[in-house]
């Protein structure tokens, strides 16, 4: 389908904390328990309107496993968008974000929106990190944050979308230049007419993630 | 006389009536009203006593006269009110002894001329600016006697023919006042409307101050320059004095009816276009303004003595009119001392017309003898040239605007579209006709994209993220290339030379290959039932552990869907979904290679260890190309089959073009398996080189 935009995502974070199932979930709507190991980077596409425009939402699914880092992070550079991913049942990929942070902030660009996804909600009752200690990280760092669950589904959708919302605000204020692709956006093959019948979504809710 | 004598009584009656209502009208002070009121009396007295006699018409015309007197007088109402009593005094007097005079005139003609010159310089000084009171009454008495005189002469002689041509005059009189009532410089212009209304005796008193209002400034210097030439300057006076003299006593009230009903009727038609019109002619055209036409036409008419006393009176009164505009000039530059000239001059004035039309006698030998007859003629004359001059501008302005119009608007289309464009407007059912129309062609446009779509390699391409993939491969090169030249750089140079002919060979395994592919690709057929194998044998060789063959599962499903579609072979399956099945076929699986391309490189990168010869590694890679490369050649050649067996419903042009076009899509395929594998160079050459240095170390 034609779309304004297209937003490259780049989904980083511990092996194992869930990141291709929510992909598997945002793109698909299904969960699987079982999933194979990542090699090097997955994709996924779907598109997402905001605003009235449709955009096309590109995600690299990156492989958590730390051999593939150095391969791995080639591929964040022109990322519009990352999802920085841990498992709240483990508190070892909580810890390591500050690493992944680094990793993706030497290697994107600056303006990148990174949300940050506490995801295994569902699991409450193995709950090993608190979301107040999420939510801390997130405004320490600037960034938007989300308890998700691949399995239920839970903020899975917002989580995309309000990461594509607040690079969506960006292009307005100007701080992303559309035409340079480094960037991680690309203007869609045909300018389509808006559709003014999708309703926009959660309206501000690109702002809830609470961070500054 | 006599039988005429009723007549003018009972004009004088109805000039009472006007006098009255205009008195009404203007608000005048209330030492004017008076006096006016008191002048009145007299008249009426005057008009009682004297019912068979024409003088009760010189009542009116003096009562007239102090009503304009009046007018011009509002500011200085003390000095105007003496003045139009002695006016009217004068008047009376004069009317009698008009009446009681003989014909003794042409003796006094001579005087007459001195008194004309004298009037005359009276007028430039009221123009000028101020006349002395006694200068005024040596002008009114003058004026006076003048008008005595006319009375005397071409009463009887003139009498009949002034009936006939009266009305036309007063027309031309009325058209004279229209093109001054058009000038800019309107003061009172309720009281033109109001003369246009009202019966001719009226209009031609009070068409005289719209005459002053309206155009003083063409009105004086013309009658100036008139002043200059004798015969003209004292023709205007004179006239004006004349008419008094053989007024419209006998004949004059049912003239003026005649001449009211045909001027209102013809006012009322032409009024009140001529009025822009002529105003715009005259601006813009240089058209010499009335008087000019009449000074003009009196040089060349002089000679003409014997005309009708109607022309006279006619004549009499157009000059009246512009004596009276003579002082209504001096009027709007400095009313004080105007005041007392316009009295004089507008008491002559009305004098004269009342005079005229009451008295119908004396003045007329005076004009016969200098030339009245001359005047009435060129009076006529004017009047009728400056209508059909008029008329002629008229005619040329439509026609010019016609062919302006027309020139650029041929048939006239855009100017009715501009005056009737309410029809031409589409009507609401007819937008939304249209709206329909384009909605329908736009949704027919849509499918039409979304059919070419479906058959488009590309979007297919880009859809099963073999796209992404080439592009995440790239990346991927990009870094391995960066990567070998570091090393190549960092190596030193004995180590450099152990590794360079494994570097080579490997080059050559990626360059030579592709050769080997198109000629390959053409010769062997289709060897489909191997692919799988093949593909499976080529990727163990690579040893990259768990590599996963995203090729197969796609190849299977191509494969099941050709064998159904020649298992139910005579089912209507059209050639176009043929056609895009097979290019979503070829898309797919060139995604699907390209994609294990990209994970073999990935793989490679993972899994370097001193134990692989990359060499062997390229070589698998590039049969693997090669397997591709043939498969989509394979593919090409069953969708092909698959189009034949449906070709015999369709168009043979049709398919051939399907045909080609799924040909020429296969080789795109084979191409970007062939970039995806070239991609891979760099990746081999880093890991033969890092795993060859940790060999050296």
């Amino acid at each position: 389908m034609s779309y304004a935009y297209l937003f490259k995502y780049i989904i980083i974070g511990d092996t194992g904390v869930g990141k291709s199932c929510l992909l598997l979930q945002f793109t698909d709507k299904r969960f699987q328990p079982v999933h194979d190991l990542t090699i090097g980077v997955e994709f996924g596409a779907r598109m997402i309107s905001i605003d009235g425009k449709q955009i096309k939402l590109q995600i690299w699914d990156t492989a958590g496993q730390e051999s593939f880092r150095s391969i791995t992070r080639s591929y964040y550079r022109g990322a519009a968008g990352a999802l920085l991913v841990y498992d709240i049942t483990r508190r070892d990929t909580f810890n390591h974000l500050t690493t992944w942070l680094e990793d993706a902030r030497q290697h994107s660009n600056s303006n990148m929106v990174i949300m940050l996804i506490g995801n295994k909600s569902d699991l409450e009752a193995r709950r090993d990190v608190k979301k107040e200690e999420g939510e801390a990280f997130a405004r320490e760092h600037g960034l938007i944050f989300m308890e998700t669950s691949a399995k239920t589904a839970a903020n899975v959708e917002e989580a995309f979308i309000n990461t594509a919302k607040e690079i969506y605000q960006k292009i307005q204020d100007g701080v992303f230049d559309i035409n340079n692709e480094a960037n991680g956006i690309k203007i869609g093959p045909q300018h389509s007419p808006t559709n003014p019948n999708m309703p926009s979504g959660g309206g501000s809710a690109g702002q809830s993630g609470g961070c500054c | 006389m006599s039988g005429t004598d009723d007549d003018a009584f009972a004009s004088a009656d109805e000039g009472d009536e006007t006098l009255t209502l205009k008195q009404k009208d203007k608000d005048e002070g209330p030492v004017d009203s008076d006096a006016v009121n008191s002048l009145k009396k007299k008249g009426t007295e005057k008009s009682v006593q004297q019912k068979s006699k024409i003088g009760a018409d010189t009542s009116k015309d003096v009562a007239s006269s102090t009503e304009s007197v009046a007018d011009g007088a509002v500011k200085h109402p003390g000095h105007q009110t003496k003045k139009s009593k002695q006016k009217t005094k004068k008047g009376k007097n004069v009317v009698k002894s008009k009446e009681n005079e003989g014909e003794v005139l042409k003796e006094k003609e001579k005087v007459k001329y001195s008194e004309t010159k004298q009037i005359q310089s009276a007028s430039l000084e009221l123009s000028t600016s101020k006349p002395s009171v006694a200068d005024d009454e040596k002008s009114e008495k003058k004026l006076q006697e003048v008008t005595e005189k006319v009375q005397k002469s071409p009463q009887t002689a003139e009498k009949g023919s002034t009936e006939m041509k009266t009305p036309q005059k007063a027309v031309t009189v009325e058209t004279e006042s229209f093109t001054k009532e058009c000038t800019p410089t309107k003061d009172s212009s309720v009281k033109t409307c109001t003369a246009e209304e009202t019966s001719t005796r009226t209009e031609l008193l009070k068409s005289p101050s719209s005459q002053e209002i309206v155009r003083p400034m063409q009105d004086s210097p013309n009658e100036q320059d008139s002043n200059e030439t004798k015969d003209t300057g004292n023709a205007e006076p004179t006239k004006s004095s004349s008419s008094g003299g053989w007024g419209w006593g006998s004949w004059g009230s049912s003239l003026l009816d005649m001449a009211s009903s045909s001027v209102t009727t013809f006012t009322s038609q032409v009024g009140g276009g001529l009025n822009a019109v002529l105003e715009t002619v005259e601006s813009t055209l240089n058209i010499p303004p009335p008087e000019q036409f009449v000074d003009d036409s009196a040089e060349k008419e002089k000679d003409e003595k014997n005309d009708s006393n109607d022309v006279l009176t006619d004549d009499i009164q157009d000059k009246s009119e512009r004596t009276e505009a003579i002082c209504t000039e001096p009027k709007r530059s400095d009313p004080e001392s105007v005041e007392q000239p316009k009295s004089t001059t507008k008491a002559q004035e009305p004098h004269q017309m009342q005079a005229a039309s009451k008295t119908s006698g004396s003045g007329g030998s005076w004009f016969s003898s200098w030339g009245v007859s001359n005047i009435t003629g060129i009076v006529q004359n004017t009047s009728k040239s400056l209508m059909t001059g008029s008329l002629d501008v008229l005619e040329i302005i439509g026609k010019k605007t016609f062919d302006v119009l027309k020139d650029h608007d041929p048939g006239l289309k855009r100017a009715r579209g501009f005056l009737f464009d309410r029809k031409d407007k589409p009507n609401l059912s007819q937008i939304l006709r249209d709206a329909k129309k384009e909605a329908e062609f736009r949704v027919e446009k849509e499918k039409e994209f979304e059919e070419s779509r479906k058959a488009d390699f590309g979007v297919h391409f880009d859809e099963f993220q073999g796209l992404v993939h080439l592009e995440a491969l790239e990346i991927l090169s990009q870094q391995s290339e960066r990567k070998v030249q570091s090393l190549l750089m960092a190596l030193p140079t004995d180590s450099l030379a152990t590794i360079k002919p494994t570097l080579l060979l490997i080059k050559q395994t990626f360059e030579t290959e592709i050769e080997e592919e198109e000629e390959s690709a053409d010769e062997e057929g289709s060897q489909g039932q191997d692919f799988i194998r093949l593909v499976a044998e080529h990727l163990a060789e690579l040893q990259i552990g768990s590599m996963p063959n995203k090729v197969k599962q796609t190849w299977e499903e191509i494969e099941v869907w050709l064998a159904q579609f020649h298992e139910k072979k005579d089912s209507d399956v059209s050639s176009k979904i043929v056609h895009q099945t097979a290019i979503q076929s070829l898309a797919r699986l060139t995604s699907k290679g390209i994609d294990q391309f990209h994970k073999t490189g990935e793989l490679i990168l993972l899994h370097m260890d001193s134990d692989h010869d990359y060499v062997k590694k390229s070589q698998s890679l590039a049969s693997l190309t090669k397997i591709l490369c043939k498969e989509m050649g394979c593919l090409a050649n069953k969708f092909a089959d698959c189009l034949t067996g449906t070709s015999e419903e369709d168009r043979g042009n049709e398919i051939g073009c399907l045909t080609t076009n799924i040909y020429l899509e296969a080789s795109n395929s084979s191409s970007y398996v062939q970039d995806g594998f070239r991609l891979l160079l760099p990746v081999l050459q880093q890991a033969a080189i890092e795993t060859s240095e940790v060999l050296n170390r």
